[in-house]
Order: structure tokens, then C-alpha cells, then sequence
């Protein structure tokens, strides 16, 4: 039978303190807001361990291995079905969203003879007391793809705090589950989250095996395990981590197993590396232009582009003055080109007031700004949640073009970011490519309707902190390159050198031609010669 | 089966259904996480790195098995 699961912030903040993994991913809204997901998700194996209270307590007692699959993030107040499904020799329960499986847990009575996936150490190493174990830690160690590898074994202790625990999970209803099962998980969440890979990881995996013991054997204290931990591999152009550990809950034995991806976060553009796609000029000097969510990603590159040709730019952000104030010591002598306007950009209102303090009309408007993009499954139980990503996406182009009414002067420019993936729909994201097709439509409205150059442009896929990535930049176009393109289009605006040429249609830059790191801007750099 | 698709099914969970044209749509379970560990159980069986452009997931499997064959002839 399925059931409805609904996980808050609040149980999230309950896990951490009981389980030790304060990952900032979990509870930092922050740094969630830097990541892929846009905000802080849930602990997965807080997700899983509640899934599992739907088993029969007999399963529960029984189990020798279970393996969890993370496929996707889960979120704090978002509605999931838990489905149990009796199969042969084995029970799986799963974690849905929509139809689409979010994390998977097989559980067996048995060992299975293999686990080709994720094999688990069969060395049986010795755990006695470290002279030197790891410390218990409270803030995520930071490892990267030069660290990572310099790690070797570690041993120590973990406990969780059952009391705490047990206080939430009750809020789950159902199976207890057993509390070895529950510390082994949690030490693959903690070790995950706070040691190896750390700050930075995501889990993606944990196989346990789990054999009884005596109770008073390897035994730390009655709450405490003792753990050792092999040095990790490491596959560094995937980021693909994987460690195998030996864990000894009281009365259990465990082999642990635990695969995680190291993140890559995506470097913000500078002055430095957007000018190795584009030479200074003055062809937008006294230029007076706007770029909404111009503090990170492409609408960084963007900002700093069109400065680097001479631009005025104000850079509207939501709640980020201090990359804004970066980005200006970055521009040196440029600085004072760069004004800032701190603004939810969806707020047509809040952003004409904004609009109206500026000393003159705009030359041009750059709508760089989206929502973080979930992978939502094409599910009647997702037409809500898709409509309302919809409505936020379009919001951030609707609200900044209709406040600029009247305050965009004539011939200037109008450029607004589609994508790629509109050609090509990847399978979770249908409501992604819809949001850009009504945006493409606005666009065109505009073009059609207003005395303004449109541009639509549509990058292929960026490496930004909000398209994550754990392969970092491979099979990606630098934001700098686009950038570049954007900034040089807008340079050869006929218009501003008094041939005004309103063709009334929106351009579209393809993929094609802003990817190239040199064809089009050579291109206009010649037509800038000739003119 | 060849050794490319039994790698495949012990990754993925089920067997390539178009052989080697079997692309990511094809199958459900190859998504991004399980391509990762596709490439990572295929280079450590085979002992090559495979190019770029297919550590992301899009592309046939035919595409991984060629570029084994050109690192690891015999394979």
C-alpha cells in the first residue's frame, strides 16, 4: 500500500543534531542557494530510513543487507509516496515522486553472493582503538579532487543520539526500526556529509551487511562504534567516490559501502576571464544597460562583458550585494560602471521603483535570471508543481519587461536567455522547456509590440553553480564565451549608430552561434570596421 | 552477450534493448548517476579512459563499446 510522506525543515534540523551530519546542504539556506537544488534538501538517508517504516517488523528484524539508491534530491515540504514491494527473496520499498523513482531501498533477509555495483570489502580489519582517531566533527571537512586522493585509512568512534532519534522517527508512525540499522545509515550520512568527500558531496549509494556479534565484542562503549575506514577511491573526471568501512554497532558486525559524488562548483566569471573572449572597446560607451540576475552564472559574464565594451550596467540581484561588491573590486578602474540594485526582479512593482531611481532611460535590458531547475517527471500528480515552476520562471522575464515600459528607450535592446534543450527536451524537464517557449512568446510579443531590438539567445548547456555538473566543465560552453557573443551583438546595434533598422522580429543566436570562441565576434568585428 | 552489455546490465539494472544503438531513452534506468558508474565500471574492467565527450550521457552505448575497442583492441 502507498503512503505520503511529507519531510520539514524542522525533522531535518531533528536528524542532524542526532546523527551529526550537519552538511550545509541540509541546513544552510545560504549555501543551498549556491547549489543545484537552490535550497537546502533533505538528509536522503533521513528520506530512506522513514521509507523503511512502512516494513513489517519481521522484515525489519530479519535484514542482513540493504542497499539505497539516491537517484534525486529530496525536498524539505515537498509530498512523496512511499511504496513497499514484496518481491522474491527481497522487499523494496521506494521513494516517488510522480513516477519517478527518487530513492530506492532492496532489503534482504539474506547476504547476496555479489554486488558487482558496489562491492563490499570482505577484509575483516582490525578495529581496535586508534591512537589517533578521527575527530568527531561539526563542521564539513572540504576535500577536492587534489585532496580527496591524499586520504588514507581512518578509524574512530560514532554514536548517534538515540534518544533524538527515536523522538523523531516516532513522527513517522509505523515500524520501529532496529537501532543498528539506523546507526550504520547514519554513519554513512555523517561520514559522507562530514569527512570523505565532505563539504561538498553528494550520496549517492550505501550497501550494508549486517552479521550479528556478540554484544560485548569491538565495542566502544554501549552507544559508541567503533569504524574503520579504507583509504577511498576516487574517479576524478566523474567525481565518483567510493568507500568501504567496517562498522561495529553493538551485537552487529556491519560492512558499509557508501558511493558519493564530489561536487564541482562552477567559478564565477571575472574581469580576467571574459577578457579572454573579448577585447576592450568603447563601442557601448555612455551606454546605460540593466542585467537582471547579473551577480553570478551568465548574467555575471554578461555584466562584465558589456562593461568591458564601455557599458553602464546595473546589476539587479536578489539578495547578493556582496558578489556585487566583489565583482566591482574585480573591475578596478571599471568599478563605478558597475551600480547595484538589490530587487526580487518578479516583482514588477519593487522593480519599477528601482527603474524610476536610475538618472536615465535604458539603452538595454538583459533578463539573465531563472529559477534553479528541478527534474519534475511528466505525471498528472506534477501538473501543479511544473505550472508553478512555469509561473516563476516567466515571472523573471514578465515582471522586468513590463517594468520597463517607457523606460527602455527606442532602438535599444531586449535580450532574453532561452535554451538549447528547447530543440532537444530532456525527459525531466518538461516544464523547463515550456517556461523558455513562453518566454520565447514574450519575447516575441515585445519585438512585435515595442519599438526594441529582441534578442532570444540559446546557449547549449553552461557549467554554473546552478546547473551543477560533477563532470565540471566537460561537454559545456564557458558562460564567458556566450557572454561575449551577447555583449558583441549588442555592440553592433544599428539603431545606436543612428540607422535604425526595427525589423520587429526577434534574432535568435542558436547554440551555434554563440559557442564558437571566435567566429562570430570575428564577424562583428568586421562589420564594426566597416562601419 | 558481450562483455560492454553485461557491464551494462549489472550497472543499469536491465539489458541494453537495442544492443549497441541502445540509447539513454531506451532504458530507463540510464540516467546521469547510473552513466557515471557505467564509465567508472568500464574502465576500471577494461583498463582504458574514455574520451570526453562520453563521460556525460547521451550518446549509444555502440559509441562506449568503440572507444574500448580503439583503446583495448580485443576487447
Amino acid at each position: 500500500m502507498n503512503q505520503r510522506i511529507v519531510i520539514t525543515r524542522k525533522q531535518v534540523a531533528q536528524f542532524a543534531a542526532a546523527c551529526g551530519d550537519r552538511n550545509p546542504l541540509h541546513l544552510d539556506m545560504r549555501y543551498g542557494r549556491t547549489t543545484p537544488f537552490g535550497q537546502p534538501v533533505v538528509h536522503g538517508v533521513l528520506a530512506a530510513i522513514a521509507g523503511l517504516t512502512r516494513l513489517d517488523p519481521s522484515i525489519l528484524s530479519q535484514l542482513r543487507e540493504l542497499r539505497l539508491d539516491f537517484h534525486h534530491p529530496v525536498f524539505p515540504g515537498t509530498e512523496y509516496v512511499i511504496q513497499v514491494e514484496p518481491e522474491e527473496q527481497r522487499t523494496v520499498v521506494r521513494l516517488l515522486l510522480g513516477d519517478m523513482v527518487v530513492i530506492s531501498a532492496i532489503c534482504l533477509e539474506h547476504l547476496s553472493i555479489t554486488d558487482r555495483q558496489l562491492p563490499v570489502s570482505t577484509l575483516k580489519p582490525n578495529l581496535q582503538h586508534s591512537d589517533s582517531p578521527e575527530p568527531w566533527r561539526s563542521k564539513a571537512r572540504e576535500l577536492s579532487t587534489e585532496t580527496l586522493p591524499e586520504v588514507g585509512l581512518e578509524k574512530g568512534s560514532y554514536g548517534i543520539d538515540v534518544c533524538r532519534m527515536r523522538t523523531l522517527l516516532d513522527q513517522f508512525g509505523g515500524s520501529v526500526v532496529p537501532t543498528h540499522i539506523i546507526s550504520c545509515l547514519s554513519w554513512a550520512s555523517y561520514w559522507t556529509g562530514m569527512h570523505t568527500p565532505g563539504r561538498d558531496a553528494l550520496l549517492s549509494a550505501v550497501v550494508v551487511r549486517l552479521s550479528r556479534i556478540a554484544a560485548s565484542l569491538a565495542c566502544a562503549t554501549s552507544d559508541q562504534a567503533l569504524y574503520q575506514v579504507e583509504p577511498p577511491s576516487f574517479h576524478r573526471r566523474t567525481g565518483l567516490v567510493r568507500i568501504e568501512a567496517r562498522l561495529l554497532p553493538s551485537g552487529w558486525d556491519t560492512d558499509i559501502a557508501v558511493e558519493s559524488i564530489l561536487r564541482r562548483r562552477a567559478p564565477q566569471a571575472t574581469c580576467e576571464s571574459v577578457a579572454r573572449h573579448l577585447s576592450p572597446s568603447d563601442q557601448l560607451a555612455n551606454k546605460f544597460m540593466v542585467v537582471i540576475g547579473g551577480s553570478r552564472g551568465l548574467g555575471r559574464a554578461i555584466t562584465l562583458a558589456l562593461v568591458q565594451l564601455g557599458a553602464t550596467v546595473l546589476v539587479v540581484h536578489q539578495r547578493s550585494p556582496e558578489r556585487v561588491a566583489e565583482m566591482r573590486q574585480d573591475a578596478g578602474q571599471n568599478r563605478d560602471r558597475i551600480l547595484s540594485a538589490a530587487c526580487d526582479a518578479s516583482d514588477g512593482e519593487a522593480l519599477s521603483t528601482v527603474l524610476d531611481a536610475q538618472e536615465t532611460a535604458i539603452d538595454g535590458l538583459i533578463l539573465a535570471a531563472a529559477p534553479v531547475i528541478p527534474s519534475l517527471p511528466f505525471h498528472c500528480s506534477m501538473i501543479g508543481p511544473s505550472l508553478r515552476y512555469v509561473e516563476r520562471a516567466l515571472r523573471l522575464v514578465w515582471a522586468p519587461i513590463a517594468a520597463s515600459a517607457g523606460r527602455l528607450k527606442e532602438g535599444g535592446e531586449l535580450v532574453v536567455i532561452s535554451s538549447e534543450a528547447v530543440e532537444e527536451p530532456p525527459a525531466l524537464w518538461p516544464h523547463y522547456v515550456s517556461a523558455k517557449m513562453a518566454i520565447e512568446g514574450l519575447a516575441r510579443y515585445a519585438a512585435r509590440q515595442w519599438p526594441c531590438n529582441v534578442t532570444i539567445v540559446r546557449p547549449s548547456r553552461l557549467w554554473t553553480e546552478l546547473t551543477g555538473g560533477t563532470t565540471g566543465s566537460i561537454g559545456t560552453t564557458p558562460v564567458e564565451v556566450v557572454a561575449a557573443h551577447i555583449a558583441s551583438h549588442l555592440a553592433s546595434n544599428q539603431s545606436w549608430k543612428g540607422n535604425a533598422s526595427l525589423s520587429r522580429k526577434a534574432t535568435v543566436l542558436s547554440a551555434g552561434d554563440i559557442s564558437s570562441p571566435t567566429s562570430l565576434l570575428f564577424r562583428k568585428d568586421e562589420e564594426h570596421a566597416r562601419n | 552477450m558481450s562483455r560492454i552489455s553485461v557491464l551494462f546490465a549489472s550497472v543499469v539494472g536491465m539489458a541494453p534493448t537495442r544492443g549497441e544503438d541502445t540509447l539513454p531513452d531506451d532504458v530507463r534506468g540510464w540516467d546521469s548517476l547510473a552513466h557515471i558508474r557505467l564509465v567508472y565500471a568500464i574502465e576500471r574492467e577494461f583498463g582504458c579512459e574514455l574520451p570526453e565527450d562520453l563521460l556525460l550521457v547521451g550518446k549509444p552505448l555502440g559509441d562506449l563499446a568503440a572507444a574500448v575497442r580503439d583503446s583495448a583492441p580485443g576487447a
